[in-house]
């Protein structure tokens, strides 16, 4: 079987990469192992929001002619990098999720232990704050908890919250509404997840004709007259944003959703809105597979070897590798140096191991292990043996030579590489098209 | 091992046997028998009566037992000087390192146990105890590899024993004499894991594909009588001064040197120095009463509501004064560690009878953090409670100690900052600091003289004789 591409890696960037050659009309694959990072990330999209010196940025497109020139982002230059993003934001409102900014500035996202932190993109669900001023008409705050859910302290998000200077004049409440009132009947409520709780919510809940108003009146109650009232994101994996503005209307309040620990939910509703946009567009997803091997061949990669069909390997004349970082299995390492497991592609020199984290583990200086990852050219091709592998493309987590959580860049940078990589094979395909068969 | 003499064996059963201890040689195949994961190289094995301790449980019946009887608890207090008046020490200056309140207490009888830093104690009176600072290193792998202490059967020397403890094993120790002055600054070098680890798959091959948890490191405090580099052959035997005997400066006992075995023995010998020199004559009864939470088999707790492997770890840590919180009650139920099987009961309990104040003490009380995980999930969900627990106006420490629990972890990662510990670290990186923004909170300043109360923390102190 020889497809146009293959894209090794389901996270954000395998799937922007995907979406894009599939919308081309590329017979595509994607093979991916589990959940990608998406199933624990905030659900928004940073693009680039601090600064070294740990300020706040407050335009994203205009700071990355300032990025060092390893950086991604230099080598795609800040025009395509919000190309990628228009085209990202199109295709998740196709697939059902309207995702909003506030133009070209960063917003504010409220985390689950109440810190303010800079994104360029958010689903409805999460109120976007202003940068500047995250307070701004806020006097009363609700904090509320349902069913003494274990993976959210409203305590913690109250305490966070009053650590901001702007927020010093705002009044907290906390509350909790409790699993009898939800109707959830569950063996212990207290030991829920957000995922289980949000299909125990569908359930015993929102499929019952009454399920919205007695959960409505219920978060009423609670939050009294607040100007925002936070809740953990547990409601609803599927159309989790239609519910909160349901909630909305029939409450008067103003209501925003905040990921809670692993798993969460906005992360995974936006990974299910992108598989499935995919999939509509007629791709190929070959989900639990792994690919084990590649067979190189003159400074191309010809075929790989998957974990579910050794004996069959699978062949393209493009690639994209987007298998994410150390989490995501994508990087390894061992005792003195490190890999890219897949391909043993060359990485970002890394140095001792000493200096691969510093003493200190949160202290707003990005960690060595965080920077590092695959080398690549300006066209986002990996070396081997310092050799550039020439239909193969490097897009994400993957990569080295940025710092995404220390830079808030993650998701601009897996996108914008994601949709790169993609563009340069669709453009060589219809450039060859005309010449070769 | 095959490296090691073999002619050892028989002076060590010999030696066991003049001193009283049991001693069998078992044939390589009785001893993989046994042991499974054992070298199966080993040339003979021979088999004593050893066991272990678990260090945090011991500290915090402790404290229990001497709250029971009317002592006081002052954690987070560190002695800055003695109160000597008219040649006689009649208390001690304090300050709490948490809020920097200076305290003085005043008694008829001061006792130094303060471990390494006993020098330091002495020192605020001229006097002076030195003190052998050996440097020791372990490491704790996820798995228990093995039911029994195992211990290569030759001089001790680096990494030669392999501990089983509740779900880990762990590899130690190293040697390493240090100077004074760096006690507070101790860490586990890369050069020291390379050893346990090339050690401990002598040992056990198995570790060679057993994740590595965390390194830890701690000061043997020894008192220097000899010459010797290592430290090694430093005699580890108890040493108690009597002040007033010895230096004319009466009111002030130091108790040192020993092993954690011998504890309970140096207690008595610092308690019958101290009721001496007040006239108390009533003999010590430390070593006929068992620790709360030991009374276990004559008070067994029935936990219907519970799961077995909850009830079990909290009977494994608490013994029988685990009844005090498993309940039938499902939010006390709630399980909030899932890698240790902390129930919330158990940290509500922890922080109301434990003296736990935050989430780092809540660790050594209860093990939270302490698995595969490192306390990812569990610390934001504990630190919740203990913010609950406690008024209003503590959430904020609560959420500090977020931060001072992930760097103290952090601490014994580093070391060993590769594999599965690398992706580990990724991902909590990644949830702290992006998903949950925690940098954005504060620039983490770190508390005042953190150094002298954590390096101690995790003490695994459980090196065979
Ligand atoms: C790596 C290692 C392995 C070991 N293995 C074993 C073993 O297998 N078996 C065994 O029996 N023994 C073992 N030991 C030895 C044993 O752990 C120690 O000898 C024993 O724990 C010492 O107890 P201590 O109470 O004297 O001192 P410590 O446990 O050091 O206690 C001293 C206390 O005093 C406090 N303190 C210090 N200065 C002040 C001050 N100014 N004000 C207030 N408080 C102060 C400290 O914070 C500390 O809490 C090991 C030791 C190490 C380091």
């Amino acid at each position: 079987m020889k497809y146009n591409s293959i894209i090794i890696g389901g996270g954000l960037a395998g799937l922007t990469s995907a979406i894009r050659c599939a919308e081309a009309g590329l017979k595509t694959a994607l093979i991916s192992a589990g959940d990608s990072a998406l199933t624990f990330a905030s659900g928004s999209i940073d693009v680039l929001g601090i600064r070294q010196n740990n300020s706040l940025v407050q335009y994203p497109f205009e700071e990355i002619s300032h990025l060092p020139s390893g950086h991604p982002y230099q080598k795609l230059g800040a025009g395509q990098v919000k190309q990628s993003l228009h085209f990202f934001t199109g295709q998740m409102a196709k697939a059902g999720i309207q995702m909003s900014s506030h133009g070209q500035q960063n917003h504010s996202r409220l985390t689950a232990l109440g810190a303010i932190r800079p994104t360029w993109l958010s689903q409805p669900g999460t109120k976007a704050l202003s940068i500047a001023a995250p307070a701004a008409g806020l006097r009363r705050v609700a904090i509320i908890n349902i069913a003494g859910f274990r993976d959210f302290q409203p305590a913690l998000v109250a305490a966070g919250m009053k650590k901001h200077p702007e927020f010093a004049g705002v009044e907290f409440t906390v509350a909790d509404i409790n699993a009898e009132t939800v109707n959830i009947n569950a063996r212990n409520a207290y030991e829920l997840r957000s995922l289980e709780m949000a299909r125990l919510l569908k359930r015993d809940l929102f499929s019952q004709p009454k399920g919205l108003t007695i959960f409505a009146s219920a978060i009423q109650k609670a939050a009294g007259n607040a100007d925002l009232v936070v809740l953990p994101s547990v409601l609803a994996v599927e159309n989790g944003n239609e519910l909160i503005s349901q909630l909305e209307a029939h409450t008067g309040l103003h209501i925003c959703e905040l990921a809670t620990l692993p798993p969460s939910l906005p992360g995974m509703r936006m990974a299910n809105a992108l598989r499935q946009r995919y999939r509509e567009l007629g791709g190929l997803l070959l989900e639990g597979d792994e690919v084990l091997s590649g067979y190189f061949d003159n400074n191309k990669l010809n075929s790989i070897k998957t974990r579910l069909n050794p004996s069959m390997p699978l062949e393209a004349d493009h690639f994209i590798l987007a298998t994410g970082s150390f989490f995501s299995r994508g990087l390894d390492s061992n005792q003195s140096s490190l890999t890219d497991k897949t391909f043993n592609l060359d990485v970002v020199e890394a140095g001792q191991r000493e200096q691969w984290s510093n003493e200190r583990f949160l202290n707003g200086h990005q960690h060595g292990f965080s920077y590092f990852g695959i080398e690549t050219n300006e066209r986002f091709n990996p070396y081997q043996n310092g050799k550039a592998i020439t239909n193969l493309y490097c897009a994400g987590g993957v990569l080295g030579g940025f710092n995404p959580v220390a830079e808030a860049s993650a998701g601009g940078v897996a996108i914008s590489t994601g949709w790169f990589a993609a563009n340069q094979i669709i453009a060589q395909r219809s450039g060859s098209s005309g010449t070769a068969k | 091992m095959p490296e090691d003499e073999l002619s050892f064996q028989d002076k060590f059963i010999t030696s066991c046997h003049t001193a009283g201890i049991r001693a069998e040689a078992l044939t390589p195949k009785e001893a993989l028998r046994i042991e499974p994961n054992v070298n199966p190289q080993l040339l003979g094995a021979v088999r004593v009566p050893d066991g272990t301790i678990d260090p945090f449980r011991l500290t915090a019946s402790n404290i229990l037992d001497a709250e029971e009887y009317g002592g006081r608890l002052m954690n987070y207090t560190r002695v800055t000087g003695l109160i000597i008046e008219n040649g006689r020490v009649c208390g001690v200056h304090c300050m709490n390192i948490k809020t920097g309140e200076l305290i003085d207490i005043r008694a008829l009888q001061v006792v130094n146990a303060a471990g390494i830093w006993g020098q330091q104690i002495t020192e605020y009176a001229d006097l002076s105890i030195r003190m052998f600072p050996a440097k020791g290193s372990l490491l704790i792998v996820d798995y228990r590899i093995n039911s029994m202490v195992i211990n290569r059967c030759r001089k001790p020397a680096d990494a030669d024993i392999l501990v089983p403890g509740d779900t880990i094993s762990l590899i130690g120790t190293t040697s390493e004499k240090i100077p004074y002055s760096d006690i507070e600054n101790i860490r586990v070098t890369p050069n020291e894991v390379e050893t346990l680890l090339a050690e401990g798959e002598k040992l056990c091959p198995i570790m060679a594909k057993t994740r590595v948890l965390r390194a830890y490191c701690g000061v043997r405090p020894l008192v220097s009588l000899g010459d010797d580099p290592s430290g090694r052959n430093i005699s580890r035997g108890i040493v108690l001064v009597d002040h007033g005997k010895a230096d004319a400066l009466p009111g002030l006992i130091t108790i040192t040197g020993g092993k954690l075995m011998t504890y309970r023995l140096m207690a008595e010998m610092a308690t019958d120095a101290v009721a001496k020199n007040l006239g108390n004559t009533r003999h010590c009864e430390t070593a006929e009463k068992p620790l709360p939470g030991a009374n276990g088999k004559n008070a067994d707790v029935h936990a219907p509501q519970v799961s077995i492997p909850v009830s079990g770890s909290a009977k494994y840590r608490h013994g029988e004064r685990a009844a005090k919180f498993l309940s039938d009650d499902k939010k006390q139920n709630a399980i909030i560690c899932e890698c240790e099987m902390v129930t919330r009961g158990e940290i509500e309990y922890a922080v109301n009878n434990l003296n736990a104040k935050d989430l780092v003490d809540l660790r050594r009380r209860t093990r939270i953090g302490m698995g595969p995980c490192q306390g990812e999930m569990c610390s934001c969900r504990a630190a919740g409670i203990v913010s609950e627990m406690t008024h209003a106006d503590n959430s904020e420490n609560a959420l500090d100690s977020i931060g001072e629990f992930l760097q103290e972890r952090w601490k014994g990662v580093r070391p060993i900052l590769w594999g599965d510990a690398m992706r580990e670290a990724d991902f909590s990186y990644w949830v702290y600091d992006n998903l949950l923004g925690y940098n954005q909170l504060q620039s983490l300043p770190a508390p005042v003289s953190e150094q002298l109360f954590t390096e101690q923390d995790d003490n695994v102190a459980v090196e065979a004789a």
